[in-house]
C-alpha cells in the first residue's frame, strides 16, 4: 500500500465530504491472511475477538481496543481489556464461547490450538477469521498494516507502522558499522535441562539482529538446546528472557559462571513480553537490547 | 469301503515321537475303544483322525479324500469331535451352545434340535447358563452339541474322570451304541467299559500300535498285562467284562 | 426385545441433551429452531457445528464398540480392547504427520485418512510380523503388537520434536492423541453414516464364527472354522473398524473396553446380538461423555479421551468386584 499524504481538507469541500463519507460507506473488504486465505468482511468489524496477547496488542495499537468484546487468558496488555470475557485459555478454545459474544471478526495465531479448534467452525459458521504468522519483524509490521486496513483505518494503520520503521531506522543507525556481539538468548528452561533459545527464521531472532547481534549458535532444526552447546559456544552476550532472580541462579551454576560473558557482566535479563509477544512492543525490545549490545552511544 | 483310513501316521512334536506307523482301518458302523497306558498317543491319534492336528508324516483319508486336502467345514459336515476337556470362553447358555452346534451343518431336518434335546434330557435345561451346570450336566451338553447334526463319524476322548460313575456309564453307553449305525471311535479309559460295549478294541502303547482285533479276543491277550504292566484277572459278568488288575 | 427399545431411547436421549449441552446451554426448543433452519447466529453454530459434531460422537462410539467386541471376541480375552494391535500407534502417527508435516493436501481431508491408514497399516505390520515369525496365535500376534506400538511410539516422539515449530504447536498433536470427535460437514456425515452402516454388516458376517472361535480353538477347528485363517480375517475386520473410529475420534480411551461388557450383561454372549448392542452402548457413552468434555469446564474444552479414562477407572474397580464375586 503506498503511502497517503493527508489531504489539506479544508480547501476541498468535496474532498471533505468524500472521506466522511468513506468509512461509513460500507464497502466490503477482502484481505489475504497468512494462511493465503481470502477473508472477506461486508463492513469494518465492530466487535472482534482476538486470541492471543500479540493480536490483542496490535488491535489497541491501532486505537481499536473498544471493539475487542472477548479476550483469552493469555493477553495481559493493555489494561482497559482485561474486563472483557475470556474465550480460551491453556486447554485450549472454546467455539461455544467466542460464538456467544458474537464477534464479527476473529484473529488468531496458529499457536496452541487456536487455528486447529477455531478456523474451521467459524467458517462453517460465517464468521470471519484472520490468520495472522510473524517469523520476522516486518512481518509483524505488515500485520499491523492488514489489521489497520481490515479495521477500516487503514491511515492510522500507515501511521503506527511509519513510525515503528522511524525507531528501528534510528536503531539502525545506531548499531550500523559496529562488531555484532555473538549472543544467545535463552527464552525457557525445559523440565528435562534442555533449554529454548531464540532462532534464525522467528521474529525472535530477527529482533536480536536486528538490535546489531548476530547468532553465536548454528541454527538448527529442533528448537531444543543443550546447556553444553551453550556452554561451548561461549557468547559475548548472554541473555536471558525472563526475570533477574532466575538468572542470577542460572549463571551461579557450575560452567555457567566461567562463561566470558558471565565475567565481562554481559549477561542480562531481558523482557518476556517485549521479545515474546510479536506485536507493537517488540520495537520496545529491540530498541533495549541495541542499548544492551552497544551501551555508548555513537558520536 | 471304508469310512476312515489312517496310513502310516507318524506324529513328532520337537524331539519326541508320538505316534509311530500307526496304520488303522475303519467302516462306516462299528463301534471301536482305543486303549492303552498314559503317554500312549491315544489323544494324539484322535486328533490326528479327526484332522485338527496334521501327522508330521502319512496321511488319513476320508472315504477317498484326503484328510488334509479338506477344508475345516468339509470335515466338520463329517467327523463330529468330542475332546476330553471343553470349557466355553464366554459364558453361552445351553440352548445358544446347541444351536451353535447345529449350525456346522448344511441340511439339518427341521426337528433335530428338538430330537437331540429330548435325547440327551436337555429339556429342562435351555435357559441355564454353562457356568451353572453341573459335571454331567455339561458332559451332556457337549454331546448334544456334537451329535446334533448326526455325523457319520464319530471322534471322542473319553470325558475326564471327574464324572461321577452314573453319567460315565450312560456316556460310554451312548458313545458305543452309536456304532450300530455309524462310526464311533472312542478313547475309553476304564477298560471294563471298553470291552464291555465296543465291539472291536485297538490298544496303543509308547506310541505304537500293539493290537487290534475284537474285543472278545483281545481280552483274553497276555499282551494287554504287558502292556499295562499289571496281571489282570478276567471276570465276565452279566452286561460285560469286569478286569481286575493284581501285580 | 425390551432391552433393545430401551437402548434405542436412551441413545435418543443422550443426543438430544448432548446437542444441548456446551459452554452455553442451548434449550430443546433452540435445537428445533436451529434444525429448522433459522439464520441467527447461534442457531447456525447449534447445527453447523454443535449437531454434527453429537452425531460423529454417536457414530465414533459405535464403531468403537464394534471394533472392541471383535477384538474380545477373537482374542477370547476380556481385557482385550481396539488398540491392541499397534492401531492406536499407528494412528497417531498418521495424524502426527498430517498435522505437522506441511504437506499440499488440506488438512480436514488429510487428517482421517493417514490416521486410518496408520492405524490399518499398523495392524497389517503386526500381522506381517506374526506370519513371519510363524507365530499368527494369540500370543504372536500380541507380542508383535507390543513391538510395533513401541517404534511407532518412538518415531511419532521423534516426528513431534523435529517438527513442531511456532507455527504449529506439539500440543495440536496431544489433544488429537488424547481424543476429540472431530465435527465432519453433514456430507462428511453421510459419509460417516455409511461407513459405520458398511462396518455393522461387516461384523455380522463374523458374529457367528466368532462364537465358534469362544468354543476354544480345537472344538472351533472340530466345528469346521479354519481358526488361523479366521482370527486374520477377524483381526483385520476389527482394525479396519478401529481405524475408522480413530479418524473420526482420535484415540478415545476405554468405550471399546467397556461396551462389549456392558452389552454382554444386557443381552448376553452370543454376537449376532452382542455386535450391534455394543455399537450402541458405545454410542452413548461417547456421546455423553462428548457432552460433559464440551461443558464441564467453561470456556476450555477437556478431550474426550480424559473424560473416558477418568470414567474408565471406576468401571474397572466395578469389573474387579463382579469378577471376584462369581
Amino acid at each position: 500500500m503506498r503511502r497517503q499524504r493527508a489531504t489539506p481538507l479544508a480547501r476541498f469541500p468535496l474532498a471533505l465530504a468524500l472521506v466522511f463519507a468513506l468509512p461509513a460507506a460500507a464497502e466490503p473488504i477482502t484481505v489475504h491472511d497468512a494462511f493465503d486465505r481470502a477473508v472477506t468482511l461486508p463492513a469494518p468489524p465492530q466487535r472482534i475477538v482476538p486470541i492471543f496477547a500479540s493480536n490483542t496488542e496490535i488491535i489497541a495499537s491501532l486505537g481499536l481496543a473498544d471493539r475487542i468484546v472477548g479476550i483469552e487468558a493469555y493477553t495481559r496488555y493493555p489494561r482497559e481489556v482485561l474486563d472483557r470475557p475470556l474465550v480460551g485459555g491453556r486447554l485450549g478454545f472454546s467455539v461455544d464461547a467466542v460464538v456467544g459474544l458474537r464477534p464479527d471478526l476473529v484473529v488468531v495465531t496458529p499457536s496452541r490450538q487456536a487455528a486447529n479448534q477455531l478456523i474451521d467452525p467459524m467458517e462453517r459458521i460465517g464468521v470471519p477469521i484472520l490468520v495472522l504468522l510473524q517469523r520476522s519483524v516486518p512481518e509483524i509490521l505488515a500485520n499491523i498494516r492488514l489489521m489497520g486496513l481490515v479495521g477500516g483505518v487503514p491511515d492510522r494503520g500507515e501511521q503506527v507502522v511509519a513510525r515503528f520503521e522511524a525507531r528501528l531506522a534510528a536503531v539502525k543507525r545506531r548499531v550500523e558499522g559496529r562488531p555484532s556481539p555473538s549472543t544467545i538468548m535463552i527464552t525457557a528452561r525445559l523440565g528435562n535441562g534442555l533449554m529454548l533459545v531464540a532462532r534464525e527464521g522467528t521474529y525472535t531472532g530477527d529482533a536480536m539482529v536486528l538490535a546489531g547481534a548476530r547468532f553465536a549458535l548454528p541454527g538448527s532444526r529442533l528448537a531444543q538446546v543443550s546447556p553444553e552447546a551453550i556452554l561451548n559456544a561461549d557468547p559475548d552476550v548472554l541473555l536471558w528472557a525472563g526475570n533477574d532472580r532466575d538468572l542470577k541462579e542460572l549463571i551461579a551454576r557450575p560452567g555457567w559462571a566461567e562463561m566470558r560473558a558471565v565475567q565481562t557482566g554481559r549477561a542480562h535479563a531481558v523482557s518476556r513480553v517485549e521479545l515474546l509477544i510479536p506485536g507493537p512492543r517488540t520495537i520496545d525490545g529491540i530498541e533495549h537490547l541495541a542499548a544492551l549490545f552497544h551501551p555508548d552511544r555513537p558520536r | 469301503m471304508s469310512a476312515l483310513v489312517a496310513e502310516n501316521l507318524r506324529v513328532t512334536r520337537g524331539k519326541s515321537t508320538l505316534l509311530r506307523q500307526i496304520s488303522l482301518i475303519f467302516d462306516a458302523t462299528e463301534s471301536v475303544a482305543i486303549i492303552g497306558p498314559n503317554g500312549a498317543g491315544k489323544s494324539t491319534l484322535l486328533k490326528a483322525l479327526a484332522g485338527t492336528e496334521a501327522p508330521t508324516e502319512g496321511q488319513v483319508r476320508l472315504g477317498r479324500r484326503n484328510l488334509a486336502n479338506l477344508t475345516a467345514a468339509e470335515r466338520a459336515q463329517t467327523i463330529g469331535f468330542l475332546p476330553q476337556h471343553f470349557e466355553p470362553h464366554w459364558d453361552l447358555g445351553v440352548a445358544e451352545l446347541l444351536e451353535i452346534g447345529a449350525g456346522r451343518a448344511r441340511n439339518l431336518p427341521v426337528d433335530a434340535l428338538d430330537r437331540t434335546t429330548a435325547a440327551f434330557e436337555l429339556g429342562g435345561l435351555e435357559r441355564r447358563r454353562w457356568s451353572t451346570l453341573s459335571g454331567g450336566e455339561r458332559a451332556r451338553v457337549l454331546l448334544a452339541m456334537v451329535l446334533v447334526v448326526d455325523p457319520p463319524v464319530l471322534l471322542a476322548d473319553e470325558p475326564a474322570a471327574s464324572l461321577d460313575i452314573r453319567h460315565r456309564l450312560d456316556v460310554i453307553r451312548a458313545l458305543a451304541a452309536r456304532g450300530g449305525q455309524r462310526l464311533s471311535v472312542v478313547v475309553v479309559h476304564d477298560l471294563d467299559l471298553a470291552f464291555s460295549f465296543f465291539e472291536r478294541v485297538v490298544l496303543l502303547a509308547g506310541g505304537e500300535l500293539i493290537a487290534d482285533q475284537p474285543a472278545a479276543r483281545l481280552v483274553a491277550d497276555p499282551r494287554l498285562d504287558e502292556v499295562f504292566g499289571v496281571r489282570f484277572e478276567r471276570l465276565r459278568t452279566g452286561e460285560g467284562w469286569h478286569l481286575r488288575a493284581c501285580r | 426385545m425390551k432391552v433393545w427399545l430401551g437402548l434405542g431411547a436412551v441413545l435418543v436421549l443422550a443426543l438430544v441433551v448432548a446437542a444441548c449441552a456446551g459452554h452455553d446451554w442451548a434449550s430443546p426448543a433452540d435445537l428445533v429452531r436451529a434444525i429448522a433452519g433459522d439464520q441467527a447466529l447461534r442457531s447456525r453454530l447449534l447445527f453447523e457445528w454443535r449437531l454434527p459434531r453429537v452425531v460423529a460422537a454417536a457414530f465414533v462410539g459405535a464403531l468403537l464398540g464394534l471394533g472392541g467386541t471383535i477384538y474380545q471376541g477373537v482374542f477370547r480375552n476380556p481385557l482385550a480392547e481396539p488398540y491392541l494391535l499397534g492401531s492406536a500407534g499407528g494412528a497417531a502417527l498418521g495424524a502426527t504427520v498430517a498435522l505437522l508435516v506441511p504437506l499440499a493436501l488440506p488438512q480436514a481431508w488429510l487428517l482421517p485418512v493417514l490416521a486410518f491408514a496408520g492405524a490399518w497399516g499398523a495392524t497389517v505390520l503386526v500381522i506381517g510380523i506374526s506370519r513371519v515369525a510363524g507365530a499368527v496365535d494369540a500370543a504372536g500376534l500380541l507380542l508383535a503388537g507390543v513391538a510395533v506400538a513401541a517404534i511407532l511410539g518412538a518415531l511419532r516422539s521423534f516426528m513431534m520434536l523435529a517438527l513442531s515449530d511456532e507455527t504449529v504447536s506439539l500440543q495440536v498433536v496431544l489433544s488429537w492423541v488424547l481424543g476429540g470427535v472431530q465435527t465432519p460437514t453433514w456430507n462428511g456425515i453421510g459419509w460417516i453414516l455409511l461407513i459405520t452402516a458398511g462396518c455393522i454388516g461387516l461384523s455380522l458376517t463374523l458374529a457367528r464364527r466368532l462364537d465358534v472361535l469362544g468354543l476354544g480353538e480345537t472344538m472351533a477347528t472340530a466345528f469346521g472354522l479354519e481358526v488361523r485363517r479366521f482370527v486374520m480375517l477377524a483381526v483385520l475386520a476389527g482394525s479396519v473398524i478401529v481405524a475408522a473410529a480413530v479418524a473420526y475420534g482420535g484415540l478415545v480411551a476405554f468405550v471399546g473396553l467397556a461396551s462389549p461388557h456392558v452389552a454382554r450383561w444386557l443381552v448376553g454372549p452370543l454376537h449376532r446380538p452382542l455386535l450391534p448392542a455394543s455399537a450402541l452402548v458405545g454410542a452413548i457413552v461417547v456421546v455423553l461423555a462428548d457432552a460433559i468434555a464440551r461443558s464441564a469446564l467453561p470456556p476450555a474444552e477437556i478431550p474426550l479421551g480424559l473424560v473416558t479414562a477418568v470414567a474408565g477407572g471406576p468401571f474397572f474397580i466395578l469389573l474387579l468386584a463382579r469378577r471376584l464375586r462369581t
